[in-house]
């Protein structure tokens, strides 16, 4: 079946704000006390009460809804809040039926929280705005002493509308193989025994912390301050799996040219065309067939290229990517190299180079077709997209197979060996840097013959991965 | 491990009409190689698209992929696309070498197609939805195209052929993706397709 589309929000276009009302949030006060022996959520942080701090985060997030559930007792203590209601809660099994009968009435995204934690907007919004997140989790700063002794404790659950009913189910079957006080954790046991895919922060750092006292409060206002958002996620728009090229000699200046685009407006398809338009250029120098011509178009291609690099950049750096967008890239790459292939083999203007030039392109598909077709035996059988924790019973191992394996698993830690195992299979980063600079130093045929055998040994490499994997899955 | 997308095959209305009986214990992948050996195995010893040899090749290789539809799965299917991929690339070409018409024609038809192919892939991969069925009986299919240009290759009208097919399929593929990204532009959603 194929992966339905997210519920389609209003967004600014530059900025991507939300708009209108996001779903339901819920946050728990429930056991959690500070020092001076009042619920930790009123614990000041910089002037505020985080409880104050995160339902005004949430409000201007699109939650206009904020509940806190609480007990009897604490009820006073957070009527006077604004725009929060209190409903108190009764033992474990009644908090949970409250999630559950938040989950199947709320509209869009429910959101679970303590109502003492302390989060930078960042985070928040990388969680709720993600599109590659549906449900997600924001765990809470790791060594910090927390009242049930859980290593991994949730801050804040987002559950997205496609996840809602098993949400609903977890909360109401109280089957969670876990013992445990904390009501996040045991829902995000639940959520994950049933097998929703949950993803996590998008960020390398964050903050996410519960503060138990005034100093606490103090720490995590001044670690708050500390942070540089716009840096996080200037660095987390750049793709942590890229290519050598685009990881050292590209995206460390694409970046703030992708943010220089951000402010400017642009979309992440405005840039795919200008992209496109270069390398169309590039291919007409090509087709010129001279010495300046090849090498204007080599330097052409590369300014395509670095476009290229920016338009997802600046889809990640907005949260805006579509997989409109992604097929627009993928197709718009393929169309600009097809035209320097042309361009180049005009320019060469001799027989066999129309024929190298044929045989590249073979190379270049068969060796993509081997990609696709392994990706869409594994993982999410409508899409081939991959997904966690799908692995069941004992997999066969033929030795040779598995040996190969363990020695691309073991090259894998290695980082020169890493390296090594992403330009061999020649990405769409050197394959353009390949062809710069072959065609400035040798002219077309030299750029096709590179192609061709670089290509095949690529196809080879890339093949017999995936048959030794095949065979040992 | 699932079956590969079968959208991947690019079965035309040749590979659709055969209703291929399946034989137990030949697996996709091994018809396929075989067809693709045989293939090499005669355009390497050929040297005109009219010899006899060349049609025992190609009619093994068209045969023996329109077979495999139907044949038994393997942990190797997903190489069978990659293999129909090849065989056709690598037939058009070697024709086209033969017959003296390496140039921009037969580049032009290979580009189209290859749109056409990785068109389809990055649909799937990206979004999940894969073209009318249509599209790709339109285009003729991996079978109809290699049987087309290896005949007219051998009758020699190659060149002609080349054009006309160029336009006939191009029209096909980029009108109906361009139809599509209309269709689509306008829908928010969601996936970030790792660059390859």
């Amino acid at each position: 079946m194929p992966r339905r589309a997210a519920a389609p929000r209003e967004r600014s276009p530059v900025r991507g704000v939300v708009t209108g009302d996001r779903g339901g949030a819920l946050l728990f006060a429930l056991t959690a006390r500070s020092d001076a022996d009042l619920p930790a959520a009123l614990v000041d942080v910089g002037g505020r009460s985080a409880l104050e701090r995160l339902s005004g985060q949430l409000r201007g997030l699109g939650f206009s809804r904020v509940t806190v559930l609480t007990r009897s007792d604490w009820v006073p203590a957070f009527r006077q809040l604004p725009g929060v209601d209190v409903v108190v809660a009764g033992e474990d099994r009644r908090t949970l039926e409250h999630v559950s009968s938040l989950a199947r009435s709320a509209e869009g995204t429910v959101l679970l929280a303590h109502a003492d934690v302390v989060v930078n907007d960042l985070a928040l919004r990388g969680v709720l705005d993600d599109p590659r997140i549906h449900t997600g989790v924001l765990p809470v700063d790791p060594g910090e002493a927390l009242p049930d002794g859980d290593d991994e404790a949730a801050g804040v659950l987002v559950v997205g509308e496609r996840d809602r009913e098993d949400l609903s189910a977890v909360a109401g079957s109280g089957e969670f193989g876990v013992t445990t006080t904390d009501p996040l954790s045991l829902l995000l046991r639940g959520l994950e025994q049933r097998s929703v895919p949950v993803g996590t922060v998008p960020f390398d750092t964050y903050v996410s912390s519960r503060p138990r006292s005034a100093a606490e409060g103090r720490e995590v206002v001044s670690r708050l301050a500390k942070l540089d958002e716009e840096l996080i996620r200037l660095d987390a728009a750049v793709k942590s799996e890229d290519s050598l090229f685009a990881t050292f000699f590209v995206s460390p200046y694409s970046k703030f040219v992708a943010r220089w685009a951000a402010r400017r407006g642009f979309t992440p398809n405005q840039v795919t065309v200008a992209s496109l338009v270069v390398a169309f250029a590039a291919a007409v120098a090509f087709s010129m067939g001279d010495r300046s011509a090849l090498f204007a178009g080599s330097l052409l291609l590369q300014v395509s290229f670095t476009l290229d690099c920016v338009d997802g950049q600046l889809a990640r750096y907005t949260f805006g990517f579509t997989s409109f967008g992604a097929w627009l890239d993928g197709v718009s790459d393929r169309v600009k190299e097809f035209g320097v292939y042309f361009g180049l083999a005009s320019g060469a203007g001799s027989e066999p180079v129309w024929g190298l030039a044929a045989m590249a392109l073979a190379v270049l598909v068969v060796r993509h077709y081997v990609d696709f077709g392994y990706a869409s035996t594994e993982g999410d059988a409508a899409t081939g997209m991959v997904q966690a924790g799908s692995s069941d019973g004992e997999p066969r191992r033929p030795a040779i197979a598995a040996s190969l394996v363990r020695l691309a698993r073991g090259a894998g830690r290695q980082p020169a060996l890493s390296w090594a195992k992403r330009v061999l299979p020649l990405p769409i980063g050197e394959r353009f840097l390949l062809i710069s600079v072959t065609a400035v130093l040798g002219g077309p045929e030299a750029t096709f013959l590179a192609l061709i055998v670089w290509g095949t040994l690529a196809l080879a490499y890339m093949t017999a991965g995936r048959v030794a994997r095949a065979l040992t899955s | 491990m699932n079956r590969p997308f079968d959208g991947y095959r690019d079965d035309g209305p040749l590979a659709r009409a055969i209703r291929a009986p399946s034989v137990p214990g030949l697996p996709s992948i091994l018809l396929v190689a075989v067809g693709v050996c045989a293939l090499g195995a005669t355009l390497g010893t050929a040297d005109r698209p009219d010899a006899p040899r060349v049609i025992v090749g190609v009619g093994t290789f068209v045969l023996f992929g329109i077979l495999s539809r139907s044949a038994t799965s393997s942990r190797l299917d997903f190489l069978v696309a990659a293999l129909l991929r090849l065989g056709e690339y690598g037939a058009v070409t070697w024709v086209a070498w033969r017959t003296g018409q390496l140039g921009p024609p037969l580049l032009a038809l290979l580009l189209v197609v290859g749109f056409h192919h990785y068109e389809v892939a990055y649909r799937w991969i990206g979004i999940g939805q894969r073209p009318p069925v249509w599209r790709d009986l339109a285009g003729l299919g991996w079978e109809g195209r290699t049987t087309l240009l290896v005949v007219a290759g051998a009758t020699s009208i190659l060149s002609p052929t080349l054009l006309v097919l160029t336009v006939w399929c191009g029209g096909w593929f980029v009108g109906e993706s361009a139809a599509y990204w209309r269709r689509r532009s306008r829908l928010p959603d969601v996936v970030d397709l790792e660059r390859i």
